[in-house]
């Protein structure tokens, strides 16, 4: 996502969630998802297959 | 008053027991220890002077009647302030928590602390809602490091820590999400033992990561550190992510040393990203048990960023509906970070638990013919309140999420850590400790304060009281 984008979802995903943000806040929440955003996408790319189950396991 | 108290956990019980110290004396002491250098540390958000007087009386009234006393009897102790304390408001860090009651019962671990004789002295300073490696709490203050006063004291249980370094009191308890144990544990110089995840009973604490979530004690020595998770074991049906384990006693073991036990450093990753001190106390480590060997944890900054997603999303949700209806009362140092992460997509978090599993079979190979990973627990030692960066191998870097680098890939997966306090000479960094992990297969504990004993018996490992 480059930066519109990124203003975009996060104005998109807080509404979805109604979740309100501050004009004084929305700068500072945009860096902070961009930098999620970079972390996260380590985690993206890797290649897992279909039999790559979740980490916690339900005991019911 | 006038009665010696040890600086010991064991050592007090010991006097205790044996009749020539009360422990009415011990609590009275922890509590003038806390009056005279808590002014300085602020680890302290609340001393339950009351309470710790009524339990060490209750303690020296048993002893009077003849009674048989429990392992920790009249030892002081004290817990981060999201461990439920009955009568008192569950702060967890935060401003917000403040109007909620005060909890109606003692969350589990202090209830295993109080019938295993232990004294309750006052609920310790946190990161707001555990979400940080600094405490640098904007409600309740800053927690200085004994060490040196201008220097974090690590997090996010960064006030157990201070508060056994400063020897205010010979316990604590912690919890550990991503490193919060381990973290104030190597910035302190003391010894911190994260166990696996599920071992210990979590209900009654304030939640941060469900599923990453950990709780555990420190101390300066191995002996003492080892007494109180014996205390803190035992099933307990309020905890639905408690691993239906038995009680495992783990002192008797401590002078087993190191036979049997295959050693190895952790490369990779884990070498990449400690600055020179933190590899030289790792080096001090290895050479003292003659390890010779490297594994490598197979894409541990994917598992390090995998963390970071996982507790951005269960992390964020936790606390939701106060983001939408009182954002203002949130830490401003992470108010825009909990809001952020608050909107992470479902695919991010669902890869990142699925990377878990993956990493967890990974690593689980390792140990097929290794029962013990050395790494460093921080990339460097503690730096100034306020700072922003810190230098790690030549590049800055950002200080508050940083130093979690070398913790989140092995909470990760919840493995077993005992943080032991490296005696390095550090003359890069003056005279500030540094610890290192020793990470062992889950439900080993046993092997890690076996390595951390033999450490301490080298004198590679010990915990001196900070000068105040």
């Amino acid at each position: 996502m480059n930066s519109d984008e990124t203003e975009r979802y996060v104005l998109a995903a807080a509404a979805a969630l109604e979740l309100p943000i501050a004009p004084a806040h929305l700068p500072g929440v945009i860096l902070n998802f961009e930098r999620l955003a970079g972390i996260a996408a380590a985690v993206n790319d890797f290649a897992l297959g279909p039999a790559d189950e979740p980490g916690p396991r339900w005991e019911p | 008053m006038g009665e010696a108290v040890p600086e010991s956990a064991l050592d007090i019980a010991a006097a205790v027991k044996g009749g020539t110290l009360t422990a009415v004396a011990a609590a009275e002491a922890a509590l003038a220890r806390i009056g005279a250098r808590d002014g300085k540390i602020n680890a302290f958000t609340e001393v339950t002077r009351e309470r710790a007087l009524r339990e060490a009386a209750a303690i020296d009234a048993r002893r009077a009647a003849g009674e048989a006393l429990p392992p920790l009897a009249g030892v002081p102790y004290a817990v981060k302030n999201l461990f439920d304390i009955e009568g008192i408001t569950t702060l967890a860090g935060s401003k917000i928590n403040r109007d909620l009651p005060p909890a109606s019962a003692d969350c589990a671990l202090v209830e295993r602390m109080h019938a295993a004789g232990g004294v309750l002295v006052g609920a310790l300073n946190m990161d707001e809602y555990a979400f940080g490696f600094t405490t640098e709490n904007t409600h309740y203050g800053a927690t200085r490091n004994p060490h040196d006063t201008t220097r974090i004291a690590g997090g996010s249980s960064g006030g157990s820590a201070a508060a056994v370094a400063s020897g205010m009191v010979p316990l604590t308890l912690g919890t550990d999400t991503n490193g919060s144990i381990r973290v104030p544990a190597s910035l302190n110089g003391i010894f911190g033992l994260k166990p696996t995840y599920g071992r210990l009973s979590r209900r009654g604490v304030f939640p941060f990561v469900h599923s990453l979530d950990h709780v555990g004690p420190f101390a300066r020595s191995v002996a003492d550190l080892a007494s109180a998770y014996e205390a803190l074991q035992g099933l307990d049906a309020g905890d639905p992510a408690q691993a239906k384990k038995p009680v495992k006693p783990v002192s008797m073991c401590l002078a087993a040393g190191m036979k049997e036990l295959r050693l190895a450093r952790a490369g990779g990753y884990f070498l990449d990203h400690a600055g020179p001190d933190a590899r030289d106390a790792v080096d001090l480590v290895t050479r003292a048990l003659g390890v010779t060997r490297d594994v490598v944890l197979p894409e541990a900054a994917r598992a390090r960023a995998a963390a970071f997603v996982i507790t951005a999303t269960e992390g964020s949700q936790l606390h939701l509906a106060n983001l939408k209806s009182r954002p203002n009362d949130f830490e401003p140092l992470i108010r825009d970070r909990f809001i952020a992460n608050a909107l992470t997509p479902a695919a991010w978090y669902a890869q990142a638990q699925r990377l878990r599993r993956w990493f967890y079979a990974e690593v689980m190979k390792v140990f097929a013919d290794t029962d013990i990973i050395i790494a460093a627990a921080t990339p460097v030692s503690a730096t100034p309140i306020g700072a922003e960066t810190f230098e790690l191998n030549g590049v800055q870097v950002p200080a508050r999420p940083s130093m979690g680098l070398l913790t989140q890939p092995i909470s990760f997966i919840g493995l077993p850590v005992v943080t032991v306090p490296v005696v390095v000479a550090n003359a890069r960094e003056g005279k500030m400790p540094l610890g290192v992990q020793l990470i062992a297969a889950p439900w080993c504990e046993t092997h890690a304060l076996r390595v951390a004993a033999e450490l301490e018996r080298q004198g590679v490992v010990k915990s001196p009281l900070a000068p105040l």
